[in-house]
């Protein structure tokens, strides 16, 4: 296999870009052999060609300086890096570049956990820190601060956040709960937002707004600086913790229960997000589609039903938790009991009947902060499961959920895919997760699934959603969906790009932002 | 064939609390061969992976089925043992994480075989060199029901060092049904 140079740069300039990058990290922190090194900044979940996102090369910064030196050096040389912090992004593309031969410049060393203020409840942590490494650190010092953290929790705070992440807890919103950053502009000046820019600043992981425009924003799902640090607030351990799961028997549940949680959710009786998970979803956490049925196509419904049985799961499974003192849940969950109990054939679930199963106890962990990896026992569904997420936002109301939900099983169906998916509530919307689940050994299988997600895409603009997250294979295409008033808004993204980033070395392509040297290139 | 094994280290402490609890598990376990440390994880719910970790001859215990408690065995043992290889029978979804964290320190996949047992059959296709892929499915194959033994015996022999790779499949009769395991070796860059 030839290797993959970055656009435009000779073999020559790259081995010379190279060797000027290993003075600055050490040799030991470049990595430019396919074989042994760059394997593992993959896309294992492409639908289309490992080649379309395989890196020319990574690097790995131990600090600030460095990062500042690397940019100094791919500005000289005009080769974009792409910049990841723990690489765990599965399903949007992992820790792969956009675009074949770029460097990725992987922060995994920049780990530590600058400061826990536990009477205030935030944490300022670098790149390359985990959920786990959090959760860890909490743990052993014994501080009672929760963390928030994305279902396979292996990956970072700041990626997650910055990817626009969202978690179980009542903190369940990562950028909403973001407080303050450290930024590294292309041209190596170092920004800090909101009140750590003040001189001896004691309020940085208070308050997030400082003075003039907020700016913490646009270094978000986007490509206009390398985040350094960052401010995340933290939930104190509470008094009580109560989850809960209601089954429900029917499809056109999903409507009901939905719309029974809005103004439970707006008014704070149910603290967190609630998650109305699908029989599929739920069955994967422990068996596998061939112990129910091994012909081709989506799975029937009589077999589904039978799992659904068997397993005492419903069409949909609803999650959610009360927090606090137990006078205040007590009241929170009759108000919940009274308000659902209304639906035909609803069964509640808690601790006692449901600990032990797979799908309660990853749930249960997840909605107190505890860090797990069970959700990938989804993989084991097919066999050689591989998965992209198809994640359109809908509004939390149930006729949108129904429509949404329909488009896209009738269109899973049509491509021979089942429908595994989740809707969680946040405040007034729902992301909806359709978990695109395919056997990765399968070229055909990978096409197809592919062909699926790019006509979702359509079918959803069509209909007026929007997706909130994507894979690096349809960043374009989403992009081009936010198009309102002669694609305005992604003009004015393309705008700060070029004023910022001149050269267009940062992320070239992240979420369809792309430089001027590269636009309408892709 | 593995020779001169010598046992290190068995089950975790952790795994007493918690072998009371079936389930989707994984079982862990420890060894040297000759100059490889050998950190070995197996599916605990699967009768073949047991047959493979009993194999190799060391006490297993359940764990949790949630692989992410794995994450500071392997780190320890990648800590201590920084030449030593990584080798399982397991679910694909413990494989695929591991194999990603291993990746993460310098590991690579130097075989993998998927084995699926449909209707009392199972099909092994193996990812090793060009030269070996058919005979270790061949092999396998032959093996009949003590394929994971055969497995156990032979893991450390069957690394390969190219990249690319060859499948074949074989059939041979099973006792289970509807199993999906995949078996591999990883090992650090610097043992190859």
């Amino acid at each position: 296999m030839t290797k993959p140079l970055p656009p435009g740069i000779s073999l020559e300039q790259f081995n010379s870009a190279i060797s000027e990058m290993e003075k600055v990290v050490g040799k030991a922190f470049v990595f430019i052999d396919d074989v042994n090194e760059l394997r593992s900044y993959r896309d294992p979940y492409n639908t289309t060609n490992d080649a379309d996102f395989a890196p020319s090369a990574a690097v790995a910064p131990h600090n600030v300086e460095q990062i500042q030196k690397i940019l100094a050096i791919v500005n000289q040389y005009k080769i974009p890096v792409w910049t990841i912090s723990t690489g765990k992004n599965f399903a949007y593309g992992g820790p792969a570049p956009r675009k074949p031969g770029y460097i990725v410049l992987d922060l995994k060393l920049m780990n530590k956990i600058l400061e826990v203020n536990e009477k205030h409840g935030y944490a300022i942590v670098e790149p390359g820190v985990s959920y786990y490494d959090l959760y860890n650190y909490l743990q052993e010092k014994g501080i009672k601060l929760w963390i928030d953290c994305a279902a396979p929790a292996w990956g970072g705070i700041v990626g997650n956040t910055s990817d626009h992440g969202a978690g179980y807890t009542p903190y369940g919103d990562h950028l909403l709960m973001q407080c303050g950053m450290q930024v590294v502009l292309a041209d190596g000046t170092v920004v800090e937002t909101g009140m750590d820019t003040t001189s001896n600043s004691k309020t940085g992981g208070l308050y997030k707004y400082g003075q003039g425009a907020g700016i913490d924003g646009l270094f978000t799902q986007s490509n206009f600086g390398v985040i350094t640090r960052m401010g995340i607030w933290l939930m104190p351990e509470p008094p009580g913790y109560t989850p809960f799961m209601i089954t429900l028997e029917n499809e056109q549940d999903l409507e009901t229960v939905t719309d029974l949680t809005l103004p439970l959710r707006l008014n704070q009786v149910i603290h967190n997000a609630p998650m109305t998970v699908d029989l599929l979803w739920e069955a994967a956490m422990s068996v596998s589609r061939r112990e129910y049925y091994t012909g081709t196509g989506p799975m029937p419904e009589s077999h589904r039903k039978k799992m659904a049985k068997d397993l005492h799961l419903g069409i949909w499974n609803y999650y959610a938790a009360v927090y606090g003192p137990e006078p205040m849940m007590k009241n929170n969950m009759e108000l919940i009991q009274d308000t659902f109990g209304s639906i035909p054939g609803a069964k509640f679930h808690f601790d006692d009947t449901r600990k032990g199963d797979p799908g309660w106890d990853y749930r249960v962990k997840l909605m107190k902060g505890e860090p797990n990896m069970t959700e990938f026992s989804l993989l084991n569904w097919i066999g050689g499961g591989g998965h992209i997420n198809f994640s359109p936002i809908s509004a939390a109301d149930g006729k949108d959920a129904m429509k949404q939900y329909k488009m896209i099983e009738k269109r899973a169906h049509e491509y021979g895919f089942d429908y595994i998916g989740e809707f969680l509530i946040g405040w007034r919307d729902q992301h909806h997760i359709f978990m695109l689940m395919f056997n990765r050994m399968s070229e055909e299988e990978k096409k197809r699934a592919h062909d699926l997600f790019a006509i979702l895409v359509d079918d959803a603009a069509a209909m007026g959603y929007g997706e909130y997250r994507t894979h690096l294979s349809f960043m374009d295409q989403i992009a081009n969906t936010y198009s309102w008033n002669n694609n305005s808004l992604w003009d004015a993204h393309h705008a700060i790009k070029d004023e910022l980033d001149p050269n267009g070395v940062l992320s070239p392509g992240k979420m369809g932002i792309w430089p001027k040297n590269l636009r309408g290139k892709a | 064939m593995l020779t001169r094994r010598t046992f290190i280290k068995s089950s975790l402490a952790t795994n007493l609390a918690i072998a009371a609890q079936p389930g989707l598990a994984l079982g862990l376990s420890q060894y040297a061969q000759e100059d490889h440390s050998l950190l070995i994880f197996s599916d605990e719910t699967s009768a073949q992976a047991q047959q493979f970790a009993g194999q190799l001859n060391t006490p297993h215990s359940n764990i949790e089925k949630d692989v992410g408690l794995h994450f500071d065995t392997f780190n320890r043992f990648h800590k201590e043992q920084p030449t030593g290889w990584i080798t399982g029978l397991t679910r694909d979804s413990d494989f695929f994480i591991l194999e990603q964290m291993a990746a993460t320190k310098g590991y690579r996949t130097v075989f993998s075989a998927i084995h699926e047992t449909n209707n009392n059959t199972v099909t092994h296709q193996v990812s090793s060199s060009v030269d070996k892929a058919h005979l270790i499915a061949d092999s396998l194959a032959q093996s009949l029901e003590n394929w994971p033994s055969w497995l156990a015996n032979n893991i450390t022999s069957l690394a390969h060092h190219e990249l690319a790779t060859a499948q074949a499949n074989s059939q041979a009769g099973s006792s289970t049904n509807n199993e999906y395991l995949v078996s591999w070796l990883l090992i650090p860059s610097t043992s190859a």
